[in-house]
């Protein structure tokens, strides 16, 4: 086991962890603002990943990367709509709407593109290898460093900047009032909602050229996603941002240095956190 | 009029349900009895995860670990353990108990919404652990050659053995919902902080539930490890989970028997069309859709169905 092999992982740790953390982002936004949780993501996306692939194969990468999130989103925005009737109900609704959701996407995957695992190749000018301190590091994980940095920081502006960003964040601390005050509150959740799924949307795609595309991943991203957030806590952005990195890192150095039990690394890093903190590292403790 | 038929007259109405259904064993074809015995088992697993959602109004989102944990405790214990028969299925339940204790303890730790999120973070956890450790559970072909009790080994004496342990816990929860420990249960989903004042502990309370839930799941498990005559990843997945919360929302949450007769739809549907697609988990999808859309009371939801829920 050399050094330069555990910096390599740490690096796709970190690409992962960055990746994992758009998507936590979109779930958490959307729970703390709609106090729904969306457990259609790991579908979403693979959905991504999925459109992706045929985007590639009619245009080019960068195509796909724009273009599949927003089929994504559209998606999104439909589910969304079913979910209205739901809103103030029991959260149990909510949770199976979404699932129901995610079983229909993930048998629509494998109606429409069968059930063989795909894969697309890394662009061109990204299968290259860069050099940093004199080790050589693969770019396309660079790539997805450098994009999800962009979107998070994007995230980051748009939310604390912008007009949208007041509006989600005074929804998130009084929806009644901000009803109130003339705002379509209804149109802002439906944002809200496309805008999570946007989120997964580019994980999809960003990770769709280093993964083996198959339905059957939309589980083990929930799962992923589900440790991160209860890890970070269930409302926390900041701590959905480290415990995605704390979560990829970990998985990173846990598939080379235990490559039978490394899934079982996040569930023991949950479990021990819940034990010392059950509001999670960076969530506010209940009353 | 099912309903208070069952409220009032429940001895009855289990009486007779019964003879109908020893009756139903031997008038059906022995195709139809299999799934008869299917759906027995079946809708005590959608009774025990009743017991959490419609009397506590808990979110249990991952139930069908439990089904695995009694299945998979009992086929390796047997198999791999050289256990007879009935010790490894006292072990089985044993195991189960502790298992349901510990998820159960870790679980209620958070917030409602945290409960189930982790429980179903449990469930995926083990779904996973049982698919990669192959040379433990087999992985994805499961375990084979559990077999089912010597006496009761054809389809129609197993048939009357499921019934008569669906019966035996079916009164065992009747007696417990008509206990003032439902009537907790009863206060824990319509008003949770009346009770905290009240002085009751409520986490005590939820966790004794949830032993008591994963108990019965247990019993399924086994059950249906049995019918199968061998144990599949296929118990303890997400699939089997949503399909118990399906069964529950079908039936009506908020009676005794709605879930079993969502098992019985839900498990006569998926049989029947099994055969003609091969995708029943869109399907499912679906349901699930139209049903939190446009049926949340349930079949036999009755008039308590848009109280809290």
């Amino acid at each position: 086991m050399q050094l330069v092999d555990i910096l390599r992982q740490v690096l796709m740790g970190i690409s992962s962890g960055m990746v994992t953390f758009l998507m936590a982002a979109g779930i958490s936004l959307v729970m703390s603002g709609m106090n729904i949780i969306n457990f259609g993501q790991g579908a979403f996306f693979i959905l991504g990943a999925f459109l992706c692939f045929s985007i590639v194969n009619v245009l080019n990468f960068w195509w796909a990367l724009i273009l599949a999130p927003l089929i994504v989103a559209g998606l999104g925005g439909l589910t969304e709509f079913l979910l209205r009737p739901l809103y103030g109900k029991s959260i149990l609704y909510q949770l199976l709407l979404t699932m129901g959701v995610a079983f229909v996407i993930m048998d629509g995957i494998r109606t429409f593109w069968g059930k063989t695992i795909k894969t697309i190749m890394v662009p061109d000018f990204l299968s290259s290898t860069v050099e940093f301190l004199g080790l050589d590091f693969p770019s396309y994980y660079i790539f997805i460093i450098i994009i999800s940095g962009f979107v998070a920081l994007g995230l980051w502006f748009m939310f604390e900047r912008t007009k949208l960003g007041m509006l989600f964040r005074a929804i998130i601390s009084d929806r009644a009032m901000v009803g109130n005050l003339g705002i379509n509150v209804a149109l802002i959740f439906s944002l809200m909602f496309m805008f999570g799924v946007w989120l997964s949307g580019v994980a999809g795609a960003l990770m769709a050229p280093i993964i083996g595309i198959d339905s059957q991943l939309a589980i083990q991203v929930l799962f992923t996603l589900m440790t991160v957030l209860i890890i970070g806590g269930l409302k926390s952005m900041r701590g959905a941002f480290f415990a995605a990195l704390i979560v990829g890192v970990a998985n990173a150095l846990g598939s080379m240095l235990l490559p039978w039990f490394y899934t079982l690394i996040p569930a023991v890093l949950m479990i021990t956190v819940l034990l010392i903190k059950p509001e999670g590292l960076f969530g506010k403790p209940e009353d | 009029m099912l309903q208070t038929l069952v409220r009032n007259k429940s001895i009855g109405f289990g009486v007779i349900a019964i003879i109908v259904l020893s009756g139903l064993g031997i008038v059906l074809p022995a195709y139809w009895t299999q799934l008869l015995t299917r759906v027995l088992i079946m809708a005590l697993f959608a009774s025990s995860l009743n017991l959490q959602v419609g009397y506590a109004g808990m979110l249990p989102l991952g139930h069908s670990m439990f089904l695995g944990f009694g299945a998979y405790s009992f086929g390796l214990l047997f198999i791999k353990g050289d256990l007879l028969l009935i010790p490894a299925l006292l072990a089985a339940l044993f195991i189960s108990i502790a298992a349901s204790t510990i998820v159960g303890y870790l679980c209620l730790r958070g917030d409602p919404m945290t409960f189930g999120l982790l429980h179903l973070g449990f469930n995926i956890f083990l779904s996973t652990l049982i698919n990669k450790w192959i040379r433990f559970t087999g992985g994805d072909s499961g375990i084979m050659g559990i077999p089912r009790p010597s006496l009761f080994s054809d389809t129609l004496r197993f048939y009357y053995f499921v019934l008569a342990a669906v019966s035996i816990c079916y009164i065992l929860m009747r007696i417990l919902i008509k206990s003032p420990f439902a009537k907790v249960a009863q206060g824990l989903r319509e008003n949770e902080e009346r009770l905290r004042f009240l002085g009751v502990n409520i986490r005590r309370f939820q966790l004794v539930l949830f032993m008591i839930s994963g108990f019965f799941a247990a019993v399924a498990g086994i059950l249906l490890a049995m019918l199968d005559k061998g144990v599949f990843p296929a118990y303890i997945s997400l699939t089997r989970s949503a399909e118990g919360l399906m069964m529950c929302l079908i039936g009506g949450m908020s009676s005794f028997l709605g879930p079993s007769l969502g098992a019985a739809i839900v498990v006569i549907i998926s049989t029947v069309t099994s055969t003609y697609i091969y995708q029943w988990q869109g399907l499912l999808g679906i349901i699930i859709i139209a049903c939190v859309i446009g049926f949340r009371g349930g079949i036999l939801g009755g008039r308590r169905t848009q109280s809290k829920l």
